[in-house]
């Protein structure tokens, strides 16, 4: 079959004619030569047996009259027919009567007797016998032997013959198949020509000659159309080629294509300059040489994995350019198929991203660490604090989340100033990082909230642990430029997935534990408690109680008066809320003032006291129970002092009840006051020229500088409770109030001791020229209604004037 | 039962059947001629055949010295186109109607023969062994061959004006036969 298929389109077509034709002419040749065998058998019996029944019959007559002579020359008329050879005329008894037999070249005879055994002279030949019959009696047997050898030389002449013709007929096909396949191997090859020409010369413009209008014609047709088709594609894809080139000639991306080996064929100016390779003759070795060597085996490992696979490679990698830049490049190539769908190539891009990188670095450190500190920022920590809750959940160990609260920073960021307290920031953050490993995160939550993760602890005392190194190495003094600040912190901490199994519970659980450590003195810890989520629901229950209480006007105004020690007049009252609630009866203000105030709710309650004040005072003004230049002194909280709404709120409502601005006193803790000075100067100035009175509530608890308090536009002070209430016992606590006095009285201010009891705490704030005074030895809170039926006693303080 | 079997059988039974080649003037030669007489009825066809009956034999008569009669006395034995055969013979010169076929022998010659043979004779046969016999005046002649065989010689001239005709095949076996100018 290879032989044959590898034989030219001629010579088959030549075979085919001659075998077909070979095979056409034996079939018929020894289809005519078997039936003329046949045919001439059938002819030769027929005439044997008309030869015999003559013979048979011209010898009745003989053998009647018993005449041999003419018996015999009745025989011997076969003679004329050569095949028959011999002739025996036998008698009624089967003796021989007359016979004839040819000499030349049979040896057969005649036998005396009839053959009683027929065929005994073999195939060669034919034996006949013919009954002799007169009269409807037999009278002898003519017996006839036909020599078949001239049929069978027929036969043989009429094969030979055949042959012959055979011979003849496959000569003259082959001289026809000759001539007659160039009317279809002519045309053939011509194509085979013109196919074979533009393949060589890729030139698609040339055509196929058609010489004939038939199935090759058509296929010269077709041939001619698909090379004018692969013609028109071949100049698009030119065209569209140029394009590329031209687009990726001047495009900012490096574009370079390879082979399926990773071999480069084709690169673009902006790939030189990003590689710095400029070789004409570009190599896989010059490129990989640029890879920087820390990722050369990464970068390498993953391109001939791509080019093993037949799969998509994108990567970003670093270089390092035979100039010494290192680059960040970000590398994506595709396969590129061909029709079979079998990889031909990468098409790829090269980008230059060391800038995108390195804003990306900005932007990740802007986004995720906090820029003073480079600590990481709140969005960092609450990522690694989920991981490390997954974590813990997936391998059962337990994390630790510290919560820092630097101890009255802004106190000192307020005396220092922020330059020097952004220093400080940095100073702590150092410190905490040092007090934490390497797996640890520090994070700054803003302000002076530090927070620590611990992702992986075996039990609380390496919290623990961590929140005494913490405490201690805070503690150490830090030399700033020109002083050294000695700084506490307070901790919370709490321990997941144990207190909490949420980031969210976990941070708010740690806050919670914070504030407890805040509230027990501060330069302490805390671990969150169970106890602290019970308080954290009582609160919650008091704020819900807190909003009934504003809707059902649970609250009550109780007032206090406050004397002039230089003549014993009332000057006025400090109004203080109350509140009477319906099933616990009284709850005292130190208990839900802070739940209001962490709530927000301290702004309507702030604002009612305001109002029912206001509304008061008109009312104690026109009973006589405050002397028109007296005053009723509200207590504003920080968050109602912060409230920007504030001063409005103020000023409509003295408008409203008809109340003189002077007869409202505003009293601000000495605390609000250093948490943001200047802002609290500029509220301050802005209540001051509403005209109402300003007066620091609870001063000498607090850290106030004497600097900012002579800027503060406030017009009275009043000491703290604390150091009036243990004179005459403590003599420290006599010379603090004496030189608050003093100071106060320096700075033109009006001084209110609070909390006097007994008569010697009064003379001892006379003698020390305290201006007014207030406390249970002048008069108990009350409500209005006490008011009225103390008002004998208004009787008495006016009368004292 | 063909008739070469009778002719065998009439020499086996009365000659001593010598070979036909070794014929000459004796019993044996007219056994023979006999024979062929009795052959003659089979191949010669008369006209009024079919006028006569199945039973009318064939009457074969012999005229003159013949060495036996036995082999006449066969003869009658036997049938020929179905009917019997039956013969009549007498030294001497007789009557010859109603023979079919008459055999003069050679003992009856000259003057008498002649007389015989001036006879009108349209239904018979005349045989005879004279010398030239067929070519003078008779109808069938035997002649014995330089083999010694007996042959037969026909005179086609004088049967044709005879209620009788010779069939194809006795012409055949016939060593001469004697036509009238004009026949084929």
């Amino acid at each position: 079959m290879k032989l044959l298929s590898a034989m030219s389109l001629r010579v088959k077509t030549i075979l085919i004619a001659m075998l077909t034709s070979a095979l056409a002419l034996t079939i018929s040749g020894v289809f005519f030569s078997l039936y003329d065998y046949q045919n001439a058998h059938q002819k030769a019996d027929q005439e044997y047996k008309v030869i015999a029944t003559i013979l048979a019959d011209r010898s009745t007559v003989a053998l009647e009259f018993l005449d041999r002579v003419s018996a015999t020359d009745n025989l011997a008329s076969l003679d004329a027919h050569k095949a028959i050879t011999l002739a025996c005329l036998y008698d009624s008894g089967d003796t021989l009567f007359a016979s004839f037999h040819r000499n030349s070249y049979n040896q057969a005879r005649c036998t005396d007797v009839l053959p009683t055994i027929p065929g005994q002279h073999g195939e060669a030949y034919k034996e006949i016998r013919e009954p002799v019959v007169f009269e409807d009696t037999v009278i002898g047997t003519l017996y006839l032997l036909a020599d078949l050898g001239d049929l069978r030389e027929t036969m043989f002449l009429h094969i030979a013959t055949s042959i012959i013709i055979v011979a003849i007929t496959l000569f003259i096909t082959f001289l026809l198949a000759v001539r007659l396949q160039a009317f279809v191997t002519v045309p053939i090859k011509k194509l085979q020509d013109t196919a074979i020409k533009i393949r060589q010369s890729d030139n698609y413009s040339l055509r196929a000659d058609k010489t004939t209008e038939d199935e090759l014609g058509n296929l010269v047709d077709a041939f001619n159309g698909m090379v004018a088709k692969i013609e028109h594609d071949n100049v698009a894809l030119r065209d569209s080629e140029e394009r590329f080139r031209t687009l990726t000639a001047s495009s900012p991306v490096g574009v370079f294509q390879t082979d399926e080996e990773g071999q480069y064929t084709y690169v673009n100016a902006r790939w030189r300059e990003i590689t710095n390779i400029y070789d004409i003759h570009l190599t896989q070795e010059a490129w990989v040489k640029t890879l920087h060597p820390e990722e050369r085996f990464q970068v390498l490992s993953r391109w001939r994995e791509s080019l093993e696979k037949g799969e998509e490679f994108r990567m970003e990698y670093r270089m390092l350019r035979d100039d010494g830049e290192d680059v960040n490049v970000i590398c994506h190539a595709k396969p590129l198929y061909e029709g079979n769908g079998h990889i031909v190539g990468y098409l790829g891009s090269l980008s230059d991203i060391s800038e995108l990188k390195s804003v990306q670095l900005q932007l990740e450190q802007l986004a995720l660490y906090d820029p003073l500190t480079k600590l990481a920022n709140r969005h960092l920590f609450r990522n690694r604090l989920e991981k490390a809750i997954k974590n813990a959940e997936r391998e059962g160990c337990m994390i630790a989340l510290l919560f820092l609260d630097i101890d009255h920073f802004k106190k000192i960021n307020d005396t220092m100033g922020h330059d020097q307290g952004d220093e400080l920031l940095k100073a702590i953050a150092h410190r905490l990082r040092f007090c934490t490993r390497p797996g640890d995160t520090v994070a700054r939550m803003g302000g002076d909230e530090f927070t620590i993760l611990v992702p992986e602890v075996n039990d609380t005392h390496e919290a623990d642990a961590i929140a005494r190194k913490v405490l201690d190495v805070l503690k150490v003094p830090i030399r700033l430029t020109g002083l050294e600040v000695i700084i506490t912190t307070s901790i919370g901490i709490s321990v997941g997935l144990r207190d909490a199994e949420d980031a969210n519970a976990l941070m708010k659980n740690a806050d919670m534990a914070m504030y407890r450590a805040k509230s027990r003195g501060r330069d302490n810890y805390q671990f969150f408690s169970d106890e602290m989520n019970v308080e954290l629901s009582r609160q919650l229950a008091m704020e819900a109680e807190l909003r009934i209480a504003l809707q059902q006007e649970q609250f009550e105004l109780y007032y206090q008066p406050q004397i002039n020690l230089n003549n014993g007049r009332l000057i006025g009252y400090e109004a203080l809320l109350r509140w009477d609630h319906p099933e616990k009866g009284f709850i005292p203000p130190s208990e839900f003032i802070p739940v209001a105030e962490d709530s927000g709710l301290i702004l309507p309650i702030g604002e009612w006291v305001l109002r029912h004040a206001c509304s008061d005072i008109k009312q104690f003004t026109e009973q006589g129970l405050l002397p028109l230049d007296g005053h009723v002194a509200v207590n504003l909280s920080p968050r109602q002092f912060h409230d920007p709404n504030l001063v409005s709120v103020i000023k409509d409502m003295i408008i409203s009840s008809g109340i003189q601005n002077q007869q409202l006193q505003a009293e601000i803790t000495e605390n609000l006051l250093m948490e943001n000075v200047e802002a609290t100067i500029a509220t301050l100035n802005l209540l001051k020229e509403l005209g109402i009175i300003l007066a620091i509530d609870d001063f000498g608890t607090g850290y106030s500088s004497l600097n900012y308090l002579k800027r503060l536009p406030i017009h009275v002070l009043k000491v703290d409770r604390s150091f009036v209430m243990d004179i005459p016992q403590d003599k420290d606590d006599m010379e603090i109030t004496s030189a608050v006095i003093a100071m106060a009285h320096k700075l033109g201010l009006k001084v209110v001791a609070e909390g006097v009891e007994i008569s010697d705490q009064a003379t001892f704030l006379k003698e020390n020229q305290c201006d007014f005074a207030q406390g249970y030895y002048y008069g108990k809170p009350m409500s209005v209604s006490s008011l009225y039926e103390n008002i004998g006693n208004f009787e008495r303080w006016r009368s004292n004037g | 039962m063909g008739l070469s079997v009778l002719a065998k059988a009439l020499v086996f039974c009365l000659l001593l059947f010598p070979a036909p080649a070794a014929l000459s003037a004796n019993p044996d030669e007219y056994t023979l001629k006999l024979v062929f007489l009795y052959n003659f009825t089979k191949f010669i066809n008369w006209n009024n055949e079919t006028e006569l009956n199945a039973n009318d034999p064939f009457l074969i008569c012999v005229m003159g010295t013949l060495p036996s009669k036995e082999p006449l006395i066969v003869l009658e034995s036997k049938q020929s186109k179905n009917r019997p055969i039956s013969t009549r013979s007498s030294k001497e010169v007789t009557d010859h109607r109603g023979c079919h076929i008459l055999f003069i022998t050679k003992s009856i010659q000259g003057k008498e023969l002649s007389s015989i043979l001036s006879r009108p004779m349209k239904d018979t046969i005349v045989v005879g062994e004279t010398e030239n016999f067929a070519e003078h005046q008779g109808d069938i002649g035997f002649i014995i061959d330089s083999q010694q065989r007996v042959r037969l010689e026909i005179n086609l001239g004088n049967t044709q004006h005879k209620n009788v005709s010779i069939r194809a095949p006795l012409l055949e076996i016939a060593s001469k036969i004697y036509r009238t100018e004009g026949q084929g």
